[in-house]
């Protein structure tokens, strides 16, 4: 018996990544939980593991270092029992099925509303004629997801310059008629000559991605901020204290802490929307915003519930350190129930922050400053401490997130 | 073959010539039985008299031009049986390398100008030789070969008035075996004499038995004689029969009868030489049954020789549809200061032609003492007088034959239509003739011949003055196709064509006739197939050709301002067309609308986006659109006019829609 390796899904928008090579050899006997190859999905690289343990057998005309592939296409496979049958077919891997679609062919897909990308030529390098594709349309459902049905029309011009800088073009919004992709709206430069005294400003992939998926936030959810003022006395004295043993967790780590102790009591808060469902965790999986010189990533503590305030710095310490050199895996961006994002550092009080869909809240944290408070009747001296929560009020009500706000304000910090 | 030379050997070397016709289309009749004739076989046994007569007097600088049943024609002139073989086998060694069979039959290295599958341009061909002759005052005969089917056709007409209007020295012989194919003369005449109509163009017309070689060969001195002595051509009428079927296997019978075949059998030319000859003692039974033997053993010698001949390579199968390149020019020289317009900057290029090269002669009519409708010849006729710049007839196929065949033997015909829509009068001669001859002659005959007209709408000239066409000319192998778009460049587009070895259709925009443009005073040349690009933008990438070029660059001023940079591109020859230029432009800006005036379907903005959508498919961030002319004939009234040409705001609208696509 043989199993497919196929290009898994790293995260929920990808339709491409990148082939970063294999981990093994042709001939290996591999694993199940064996790293097998490195790919590299919107944001990060991945080892992915076998998922059987068998002989690693690659594919006839396999995916080269660094080439683009589609998600589902078969690059090799694992025989595993030790005689192979020699009837199954040999693999062949179809290198990217977008250019092998004719203009005909994505036309036809548009019009049945389905998606024409799993689909394979009968030969490498071929186009899809609209006769296989209106087979397939018989035997393919029509696809379920949160997307919109169908696909946007790309020029050739704009597939081509999409697949020299390895973005998927059908995720960008088309400038041209009906919703065409137009080279324009793919390439990172602003090629085009501005008027006087304007200057086009070069969008790096990254803040195409951040600016589709703020968009997709925006109109899938209903956010609702609230604001609150709340004492940072405990919160400073605790950090003042640990600092004085010689561990400085950040402000963010403590509050991270308090989150992660909070959120299982608000289950519609600590969730991931499933279409028209929500999922809660028992865990809470904490991202959080990390701003870096190529754009805003959120690398996810994981089962931060279980973690101690010690532990939960030192994987801030590493997701940071990893999210700034770019050397974040796509399992450690992904799978967040509830966001933490800090602007306090800027001097900012409140904000308006953006839940990071498909979540549904995102806790905003302001600067821990000094201010006159009437506490017993006198005015002193406080540090106070804003937090902004944005919260999807289809997932739950006003009064519920308040009621979270206020657990959270209250909540010791150790 | 040459002449015959001593008059006492004549009657026997007339005889071993019919002969050799005789025994070649005999065994060529059994070849074709054997399946070794891959086409047609038209068979010329019973006619032989009529060739041998008349090719007895021509030497090789004489040029005979022929019909479909061309093998006697052919042999006459000096052919080698193991050519003609070849040919009709196909081989490469046939007097056509191939290219031919048994319809186009070339060797013009013996003054054999080619035999022809259309009935009729073989006499305005003969008289275009003529003209050569006449020109460049050379002592030589054309001679047109034809059946009593071409006399019913205007080529006929129109060929026999040319000639004796211009007192051309040319031999009309009409072989009248009395059937064209299958239809009898009788049917087909108003006047049965064929003869007699010489006499309705004031040339002499002779009736001769077709079947008496010593006749005509007489008769023949004769005509050749008035030829010579400048006083034009003659008509021989030579009444002969075919004795095989019109074409080898085909059914003989339906239309006339056997005993009628078998009565012309016994006035067979041969058989009455024979008899002549015996009786006068001239030849003995022996030695005539010597030559009979050895004319057998020659026709089998050349069917050995075809069938042990090389095929033709496939891959010389697209060889000399044009001439071999010609040097690269020297590179023109820049606008400098004065200005003038299209008219004159033609004119310059035509005037320093016609003083370089003495072959060169215009047709047309108007263009001699007048000087031209639109000042083309302006001036030259008080130059170079009126056999240079020769005013026609309006018979536009006649002179366009007759150029024809002048370009075949040596001179340059420039041939002036003022509108090109005139043109379409004598298609028949520019497609099947003059674009084809460089090819089935297999490159040894050149073509270097101008055709030049006005196109376009404007001026409520309406529909039979302003025709494009350009897709139509380009549409066929063996032409030039040249459009300009300004003065500059029409006048170095006119100077190449006057160089170039092959048939040049020169199409002037008239509406950009009188618009002035920097060009320098001097001769230069633009070689075809390179596109000018007389703006440079990246946003879109427009097409245009001719009046549309001038007015595609005032819709891109007009679009500057909204910001879209337009790229033009002026490929300013239609055939060869610059492709490299377009897919380059395209592949910067990444769209193309072609902006053509002329008509829509099948052309020349489907020629391009076919070759776009082929070549820089990824290219493209648009669809490729066309602004065409409407698909109609051109209306009279202004405002009728004015709703079939794309306009200044047609274009702008275009551009704007494919910049947002």
């Amino acid at each position: 018996m043989t199993v497919e390796i196929q290009i898994p899904r790293l995260g929920w928008n990808m339709e491409q990544g990148v082939f970063l090579g294999w981990l093994k050899n042709e001939g290996d006997l591999v694993r199940a939980g064996e790293p097998l190859f490195t790919l590299e999905g919107d944001k990060a690289a991945q080892e992915i593991e076998a998922l059987e343990t068998g002989v690693l057998r690659l594919a006839s005309k396999g995916p080269k270092e660094g080439e683009t592939v589609l998600v589902g296409a078969v690059i090799g496979r694992l025989e595993t029992t030790a005689a192979p049958t020699t009837q199954e077919h040999p693999v062949t891997f179809h290198p990217l099925a977008l250019p092998a679609a004719s203009p005909s062919q994505r036309w036809k897909a548009r019009q049945v509303g389905i998606d024409s990308s799993p689909l394979q030529p009968s030969q490498p390098g071929e186009r899809i004629p609209v006769a296989v594709l209106t087979k397939t349309v018989s035997t393919q459902p029509v696809r379920e997801t949160g997307h919109p049905v169908g696909r946007p029309a790309v020029t050739p011009r704009a597939r081509r310059a999409a697949k020299q800088l390895g973005i998927d073009p059908y995720s960008l919004p088309g400038s041209g008629a009906n919703g065409r992709v137009r080279e324009r709206d793919v390439l990172p430069t602003g090629k085009e000559t501005p008027p006087p005294g304007v200057e086009y400003f070069p969008l790096s992939p990254v803040r195409k991605t951040i600016a589709q998926r703020l968009s997709q936030s925006l109109q899938s959810t209903v956010p609702v901020t609230l604001t609150m003022k709340v004492d940072a006395t405990a919160l400073v004295a605790l950090r003042e204290n640990l600092k004085a043993q010689g561990t400085a967790p950040s402000y963010n780590d403590i509050l991270l802490r308090i989150c992660a102790r909070v959120l299982p009591g608000f289950p519609p808060l600590n969730a991931r929307w499933e279409n028209d469902r929500l999922a809660v965790f028992k865990e809470a999986h904490i991202g959080l915003a990390v701003d870096t010189d190529y754009g805003l990533v959120v690398p996810v503590v994981s089962n931060a519930g279980g973690l101690s305030l010690g532990q939960i710095s030192e994987r801030t310490r590493e997701l940071i350190a990893k999210a700034r050199n770019r050397s974040l895996k796509g399992n450690e961006t992904s799978g967040g129930t509830f966001t933490l994002t800090s602007l306090g550092s800027f001097g900012i009080d409140a904000f308006t922050p953006i839940i990071n869909w498909p979540e549904t809240a995102i806790l905003g944290v302001g600067r821990i400053v000094l201010q006159p408070a009437v506490v017993a009747g006198q005015i002193v001296a406080q540090h106070q401490l804003t937090l902004s929560l944005t919260f999807d009020h289809r997932a739950v009500d006003g009064a519920y997130a308040a009621r979270f706000l206020q657990a959270l304000a209250a909540a010791e910090p150790e | 073959m040459g002449a015959i030379e001593k008059a006492g050997e004549l009657p026997r070397e007339l005889f071993r010539r019919m002969l050799r016709i005789r025994k070649c289309e005999e065994q060529l009749a059994k070849c074709h039985q054997r399946g070794l004739v891959h086409g047609a076989c038209h068979t010329y046994v019973g006619q032989e008299a009529i060739a041998t007569g008349v090719c007895a007097h021509l030497n090789k600088d004489d040029v005979v031009f022929s019909t479909h049943r061309g093998h006697g024609h052919a042999l006459a002139k000096g052919v080698t049986p193991g050519q003609l073989f070849a040919e009709l086998f196909g081989r490469s060694t046939g007097c056509s390398q191939g290219r031919g069979g048994s319809m186009h039959l070339f060797s013009p290295e013996v003054g054999m100008m080619g035999t022809s599958g259309i009935v009729g341009p073989c006499i305005l061909q003969a008289a275009g030789a003529g003209y050569t002759f006449k020109l460049l005052q050379k002592k030589h005969v054309g001679v047109a070969f034809f059946g009593d089917g071409a006399v019913n056709n205007g080529a006929f007409h129109e060929g026999l008035n040319l000639a004796a209007i211009w007192k051309l020295p040319v031999l009309f012989v009409c072989e009248n075996n009395q059937f064209a194919t299958e239809v009898p003369f009788v049917y087909s005449a108003g006047n049965p004499s064929v003869a007699s109509r010489g006499e309705s163009y004031g040339i002499p017309g002779v009736l001769l038995d077709g079947n008496d070689v010593l006749a005509i060969h007489e008769a023949a001195a004769t005509a050749i004689e008035r030829a010579h002595s400048g006083h034009g051509p003659t008509l021989l009428e030579c009444k002969t029969y075919r004795t095989r079927s019109h074409s080898e296997g085909m059914g003989d019978f339906t239309y006339r009868t056997k005993e009628e075949v078998e009565a012309w059998k016994k006035k067979c030319p041969i058989l009455k030489l024979r008899g002549w000859l015996l009786e006068k003692k001239l030849a003995s039974e022996a030695e005539l049954l010597e030559w009979e033997k050895a004319a057998q053993e020659e026709a089998l010698e050349a069917e050995k020789f075809a069938e042990a001949s090389p095929w033709p390579d496939p891959a010389t199968a697209a060889n000399h549809v044009l001439a071999p390149a010609s040097p690269t020019p020297a590179p023109a020289p820049p606008k400098g200061e004065r200005e003038t317009n299209c008219m004159q900057a033609t004119l310059e290029a035509l005037t320093f032609a016609m003083e370089r090269d003495n072959s060169i002669f215009v047709l047309g009519e108007g263009i001699g003492v007048r000087g031209g409708n639109f000042k083309t010849t302006l001036g030259l006729f008080a130059k170079h007088g009126a056999v240079r710049l020769c005013d026609t007839p309006i018979a536009e196929r006649g002179f366009v034959g007759l150029a024809c065949g002048a370009a075949m033997t040596g001179s340059r015909p420039v041939i002036d239509f003022m509108f090109a829509d005139f043109l379409l009068d004598s298609l028949g001669e520019l497609f099947n003739q003059i674009a084809k001859m460089q090819y089935m002659s297999s490159g040894r005959l050149k073509m270097p011949l101008l055709l030049r007209g006005c196109v376009g709408i404007g001026h409520s000239a309406a529909t039979h003055h302003s025709g494009s066409y350009f897709s139509l000319f380009a549409n066929i192998p063996g032409l030039r196709v040249v459009v300009p778009s300004n003065a500059y460049d029409a006048k170095g587009l006119l100077a190449h064509a006057l160089r170039c070895q092959d048939p040049v259709v020169f199409l002037e925009p008239r509406e950009m006739l009188n618009l002035k443009e920097k060009v320098p005073e001097g001769d230069y040349e633009i070689p075809f197939g390179v596109a000018a690009i007389p703006r440079l933008g990246k946003d879109v990438t427009v097409v245009a050709l001719g009046a549309m070029v001038n007015k595609v660059l005032l819709a891109a001023l007009e679009l500057e301002k909204e910001g879209i940079e337009v790229e033009v591109v002026d490929p300013r020859t239609v055939a060869p067309l610059d492709c490299n230029t377009i897919l380059a432009s395209v592949g910067k800006t990444g769209r193309l609308l072609v902006a053509d005036e002329a008509f829509r379907p099948c052309g020349f903005g489907a020629e391009i986006a076919a070759l776009v959508a082929d070549l820089a498919f990824d290219d493209l961030d648009a669809p490729v659109r066309r602004l065409n002319g409407t698909h109609t004939p051109t209306p009279y009234s202004p405002t009728l006019e004015a709703a079939v040409i794309p306009s200044i705001n047609d274009i702008v609208a275009a551009i704007r829609n494919l910049v947002r696509e």
